[in-house]
This record gives structure tokens, sequence and C-alpha cells, in this order.
């Protein structure tokens, strides 16, 4: 261990750590020229480095599709919702339109004949009491 | 040919020793470049095994032998790249600490890996602390709680506690300045004594 005086004291961590160093294996130095040299390790991390980032990214695509999801689904959901339509103000409300079958029985329901309905009981009566007198 | 001790920080203390170690890797590195097989396995010769210590402090002594095949895959790569506005071993040492903490990532994103939050505590998991802990037990121990630790108290944690490098270079290799290394040591230390209280002798604890 190295110059650990000149920066802070030593103590019962400091000291743990120490003795938590890994020993390290014989003949790792040698493996190690032999695999830097080989193609084949080359190669293992290369596909290792692929792999991990295809798996990175169909994460970020799924969630992409389902933050996409989510968007769309909050913006069509009002449309399908079931239940009474929603309350519009009374300056936005209109009547409703007049139809055909509408303005013929508004036409058949003329002054003129609402007077010849209204007359005939009417006149039926005084008939009547003519007929008396 | 470098001194195998070159790569121990005992030597980069003093300026002279730092500027006779930059020519020394300047030659070593320029040999290298230009193909010579010698010099590369000159390079792993040096490093190797600190190389190993700070990937073992990451993740294990199981995964730390293909973690540094993976470092001096990267440092052969890189070698014509190296521009040697640092010393050789401070490019080493972040290689490693990239390495080291690129496989942690990947480890935490497998449903399959023991996730920090599972670890809830480090004592209940570990051997008892009276029965007295072995190395491999005691770093097994270790392990568990720096997965606590957020990676860059972790980073300071390996390189400064295990490693034992000057916080000079702990603040090169992770290219910080020294006040927040030495910051992030501090909290890091408070974090594991609390994690790490049984195991810490009692005579010791009152000390810190």
């Amino acid at each position: 261990m190295t110059e650990q005086g000149d920066d802070t004291g030593k103590d019962s961590l400091d000291a743990l750590l120490e003795r938590a160093r890994t020993p390290v294996p014989a003949g790792l130095a040698e493996r190690l020229i032999a695999a830097a040299a080989s193609g084949e390790t080359a190669r293992r991390f290369y596909w290792i480095d692929v792999a991990f980032a295809a798996r990175t990214a169909l994460r970020w695509s799924a969630a992409g599709l389902l933050v996409a999801a989510a968007l769309a689904g909050a913006s069509v959901s009002p449309a399908r919702r079931d239940g009474p339509p929603p309350f519009a103000p009374p300056s936005t409300q209109r009547e409703p339109r007049e139809t055909a079958a509408d303005q013929i029985a508004r036409l058949a329901m003329s002054p003129r004949a609402v007077e010849r309905q209204v007359e005939g009981p009417i006149f039926a009566g005084s008939e009547d009491e003519r007929g008396e007198e | 040919m470098l001194d195998r001790t070159a790569a121990t920080p005992e030597r980069e203390g003093a300026p002279e020793a730092r500027l006779e170690k930059a020519e020394g890797e300047a030659r070593l590195i320029a040999r290298a470049r230009s193909g010579e097989a010698a010099a590369f396995e000159e390079i792993v010769r040096v490093h190797s095994d600190a190389v190993f210590r700070v990937v073992a402090g990451h993740l294990g002594s199981s995964e730390a032998e293909d973690a540094s095949q993976e470092v001096f895959l990267q440092v052969h790569r890189g070698l014509r790249a190296f521009e040697g506005r640092s010393l050789l071993s401070t490019w080493i040492f972040r290689i490693a600490t990239n390495v080291a903490l690129k496989r942690l990532r990947r480890k935490r994103r497998r449903p399959s890996s023991r996730s920090i939050e599972e670890g809830e505590a480090v004592a209940a998991d570990g051997p008892a602390p009276e029965a007295g802990l072995d190395s491999s037990e005691l770093r097994a121990v270790l392990l568990r709680a720096l997965d606590r630790l957020p990676e860059e108290q972790r980073a300071v944690v390996v390189l400064r506690g295990i490693e034992g490098l000057p916080f000079e270079e702990v603040a090169r290799v992770l290219g910080i300045v020294r006040p927040t290394a030495e910051s992030r040591m501090a909290r890091a230390k408070e974090k594991l004594r609390s994690l790490l209280r049984p195991w810490i002798s009692p005579e010791a604890r009152d000390q810190g």
C-alpha cells in the first residue's frame, strides 16, 4: 500500500479495504497476452457489445411504442366514451332542425285550418240553439 | 524495458520519478505502436496485476480475469490513439474502471441479477462477524457493501481504498479534481462504516 499517510490517517476501514484486495492468480499476464493476441477474444467481446446494444435498442423501442400508444389512447378516448354526451353551454345548444314532415304538419295547421276546425263545434252548438227556437 | 514496479504508485510521488516513468512509457508505447509484440507484452506484464485488482474490486474475482482481458484488448486497440497526455497507467486504470462499471450496469439490468434494493442488509446476508472472516468472505461482504454506493463513490473506493492509488492519481483517472476525489472518499467511507460496522473491530470503530 502506498502513500496513505499524506492524505488521511489510516483507520480501521482502510485496514479492512486493504485486506479485501484480491490476490492475483499465477500466470495471469501470460494468459492476458495470449488472449489479447487472439482474434477469438476480440470477436467475443465485439458480439457481447453488439448483443447489449441490440437489447438496449429493443428496450428503448418498446418504451417508445408504449409512450406512443399511451398518447394515441389519450387523444382517441373522448370519442369512444360511453354514457351521455358531454355538457354543452346553452349558447351552443341548437333547436332540432325542422323536417319535411314537420313543415307539412305546420302548413296543415294554418290559421284558416285551425279556424275551420274550431268553427265546427261552435256552429253546431248554435244550430242546436236555433233548432230549439 | 520498464521496471515491473513502475505501475505501483510509490514511485509516482517525486516529479523526477514521474518524468522518468513517462519517458520510459513513451518509448514503450512507440515500440508497441510500431507493431512490436514484445512491447505490448511488456505493457501487459507491468499493468496486469493492478488492472486485475481494480476490476476484481468492482466485480469479484470470478469475473476479474475476463474483464482484464477486455481491458487489455481495449488498450491494444486504443494505443494508436493514445496521445500521451497522461501516464499510460492513468489511461489503463481509466479503461479498467470503465470496463468494470459497464459490466456492473449490465449485470444490474439482467432480471436474474441481484439488485441493490434486494440487498437490504449487508450484515444479514453475510457470514457472522463473530466467526472471523477470511479474505474471500471479507471480499464478498465488501462487494455487497459497494453495491450500495453510487458509481462515482465506488470508483474512488476501489482505486484509493483497495488499490491504494494516491488521491492525485485517483483524480486524474476519474477526470476530477483532487478535493472532489477526497470528498467522495469521505462520503463513501461514512456509508461503508455503517454498512460494515459488524466487521470493524470495536476499538477501531471508536477511532473512526
